[in-house]
């Protein structure tokens, strides 16, 4: 599975409005909806699905990078987004440190080996030093999606 | 020298890789490496039918070995190794391979064995050219072959299942026949040119309690069948038609090291408590679920770690879930309520992680192996621990993750537990959310980093192996470096002393779980760094045992102060011998 299968480009949110955990999430959850990814009317659920798993354990997993996630009913294939915050946002990361790239992945309670291929994926790319240096200094969502697909192409 | 008059061979000593402990001494067999050359040979046309039952019936005598050999490796080794002759079984009795050896018979009116290594030989070649995992089946067609033209020409070959008086064998390699089929009532020792540390015959061997030495390159060049032997597995060395002082020593150092041993019998109910009243803990490491029994008879209080990979070398196709399940509880329930800690799949630089790489690996021990394959094969990283979850219900079971050199990779691995904990949940599948997971520590960077790991683990657990082959950059199965891999380098004690110092201070238990936890040499410097839990192989438990109850903290504390300060590892081990000596004599003869 490639980032650019599981990214949805225009839900892309270059520099994040939140400055909390839960503002953020409800931002990317929003762009999500915006971009004709989710329903409009899942975006309270949704939201609150993903709240839910962040309280049993965090998904800030240290270095600047928090992947918050759900498996949803309704979603067919994995999706999901990204969103950057130039300030840091705190997520009670495991290093205790802000982050500064959220992505977002959405998956489907009946596929959990695809949901898994997706965090495989995208774990891929974020344990690379020189992928999230890029995320962090990418300030478009074109610049976001052309890293997306220089990091596809380098696999 | 051979000075004597009754031995006039000179006396030749060859160092290997000691894989298996223990002392023999016996008459060499020396195992060829069996080419058989098969001559082209046309037969009369009306001979073809001859030849093409004598095939069926040679086919048929190897299905019936095969079976044999296949029932007495489960009996004797356990199901896991036992299944590698499945393969066998099946390309016996695969149709198309018959019909290409009969072709070839019929169609060039040929000898059953001349059509037989024709096709067999052509099979192996196209593995060989097979990028994927095939490639590694190469050595069970050439097993195969062996086999039926050993049935076919009606040779009796020197088959190690069927000896009637000690030997050692030597060998180039063994097949994995040969290693499964092994006669343990007869053969003394092994001695391989082949092979490291994690080859299947040194895993075979420390199963069955054979002394062996791998990698000595070209012994069975330098020994004749007959010649006389001394194998000694626990230093690794190989003595080939030894002078009668060295054998008299040998043979002294043998009967010491039995009658060392069964003292070490009554030890079994006793605690490991040294001296002074402090209380360690022992427990065992295995590989096959069988060897649960193992530990328990030599005292140990549990398992300490439990390998998984056999899961996955055993056989052609992934295991699955109920596969990991069913072994994972076989081992709980002989446990009887003992802690057990299940190290997730290890694999890497090795038949089946590179098999499956597109590309194989530059340098694979530096390469994708171990917890980095996991976490980029997520769905077979998740059937496993889906597996130790629902086994864990109810029991001491603890999961471990191998070969972390960062904190990213161990907070990805728990964020997978916790994945599929919450698959579990939603699947209404009874599992142990609350598991405690530790990690190995077996790299530089983790040993450095340890403050930090230790406040997202609930144990660590030192792999001493790869500890040393990363600190020192030695890879031991190299016998042009392998005298550079030492437990007693400065760097690697230093290393050690600050991980258990750091889970002292955090309050995470530690234990040692490499070879180095066998070796009573550095039981006392480790007892004197802090630790409080050995594991190790089930034959080293009562000799541990046995020093750890022969020594005080206030001395361990003595040693373990005392061997920071050298500088090179001769220096530690002559002072290591010394204090070990002074504690315990009979495990150090002169």
């Amino acid at each position: 599975m490639k980032l650019s299968d599981i990214m949805i480009g225009d839900a892309i949110v270059p520099e994040l409005k939140a400055t909390t955990r839960d503002a953020a999430v409800a931002e990317l959850v929003e762009a999500l909806a915006e971009a004709g990814a989710i329903p409009k009317k899942s975006v309270e659920d949704v939201t609150k699905a993903i709240l839910a798993r962040e309280a049993q354990a965090t998904t800030g997993i240290g270095k600047g990078v928090a992947l918050p996630h759900a498996k949803l009913k309704g979603i067919k294939k994995p999706i999901g987004t990204i969103g950057r915050s130039s300030d840091g946002i705190d997520f009670s990361s495991l290093d205790a440190k802000p982050v500064y790239s959220v992505i977002l992945l959405l998956s489907s309670p009946e596929n959990p080996d695809e949901h898994l291929q997706a965090m495989e994926t995208i774990f891929k790319h974020v344990q690379r030093d020189i992928f999230r240096k890029f995320l962090r200094q990418s300030q478009t969502k074109e610049a976001v999606v052309d890293l997306i697909h220089e990091a596809d192409e380098l696999g | 020298m051979g000075t004597d008059a009754g031995n006039l061979a000179e006396m030749r000593i060859k160092k290997g890789i000691g894989v298996s402990p223990g002392v023999a001494i016996a008459p060499a067999v020396v195992m060829d490496t069996e080419e058989f050359d098969i001559p082209m040979r046309h037969v009369p046309v009306d001979h073809a039918q001859a030849e093409l039952a004598r095939l069926v019936k040679a086919a048929d005598v190897s299905k019936r070995e095969i079976l044999d050999l296949r029932a007495r490796t489960v009996e004797r080794i356990g199901q896991e190794t036992a299944s590698i002759f499945d393969f066998h079984l099946g390309l016996l009795e695969d149709k198309v391979l018959h019909q290409k050896i009969s072709d070839t018979i019929l169609g060039g009116n040929v000898t059953a064995e001349y059509a037989v290594a024709t096709v067999l030989r052509g099979y192996a070649k196209e593995f060989l050219g097979m990028p994927q995992y095939l490639a590694e089946r190469v050595k069970d067609i050439y097993d195969i072959e062996k086999r039926l033209l050993r049935n076919l020409t009606g040779q009796r070959h020197e088959s190690l299942a069927h000896l009637t008086k000690d030997v050692i064998v030597l060998a180039r390699d063994l097949t994995p026949s040969q290693t499964a089929g092994m006669d343990r009532n007869h053969i003394r020792g092994l001695a391989i040119d082949a092979g490291g540390q994690t080859s299947h015959t040194a895993i075979v061997a420390r199963a069955l309690g054979i002394p062996a030495v791998v990698g000595l390159n070209d012994v069975t060049a330098e020994a004749s069948a007959g010649d006389s032997i001394i194998i000694d597995g626990t230093r690794g060395v190989v003595v080939i038609d030894p002078d009668s002082e060295t054998l008299a020593n040998y043979e002294q150092y043998a009967i010491q090291q039995v009658e060392f041993i069964h003292s070490l019998d009554a030890l079994r109910d006793l605690p490991a408590t040294t001296r002074d009243g402090h209380e360690i803990t022992l427990l065992g490491n295995i590989e096959f679920p069988s060897e649960v029994r193992t530990v328990l008879e030599k005292g140990g209080q549990g398992v300490g770690l439990y390998r998984t990979e056999f899961l996955y070398l055993g056989s052609d196709v992934e295991p699955t879930e109920e596969d990991h399940y069913k072994a994972y509880c076989q081992v709980l329930e002989e446990c009887q309520g003992r802690p057990v800690v299940i190290r997730t799949l290890d694999l890497g630089a090795d038949k089946y992680t590179q098999s499956r790489a597109r590309v194989p690996e530059r340098n694979p021990m530096l390469g994708c192996r171990s917890i980095r394959f996991c976490l980029q094969n997520l769905v077979m990283f998740k059937t496993q621990i889906r597996a130790i979850l629902r086994a864990g219900v109810g029991a001491k079971v603890s999961m471990m993750f191998p070969l972390i050199t960062n904190l990213m990779e161990l907070r990805q691995a728990k964020s997978i537990v916790r994945d599929v904990i919450e698959d579990l949940e939603e699947e209404g599948i009874e599992h142990r959310p609350d598991m405690p997971i530790g990690i190995m520590v077996e790299t530089p960077s983790a040993a450095l980093q340890c403050d930090a790991a230790a406040k997202e683990v609930d144990f660590f657990s030192i792999g001493t192996n790869d500890l040393i082959q990363y600190t020192l950059a030695v890879d031991r199965g190299n016998e042009k470096v392998a005298s550079l891999f030492s437990a007693a380098n400065p760097a690697v004690l230093h290393l050690l002393r600050d991980v258990i110092r750091s889970g002292l201070r955090h309050d995470v238990p530690v234990s040692v779980c490499g070879e180095m936890a066998a070796d009573p040499l550095f039981t006392m410097p480790l007892l004197g760094m802090g630790l409080k839990t050995f594991s190790c192989a089930p034959p080293a438990l009562p000799e541990i045992k046995k020093m750890i109850r022969s020594v005080t903290m206030e001395q361990s504390l003595q040693v373990a102060r005392k061997v920071m300060n050298f500088e090179s590892d001769k220096e530690v081990l002559n002072f290591l011998h010394a204090a070990a000596r002074k504690v315990l004599p009979a495990a150090w003869p002169d």
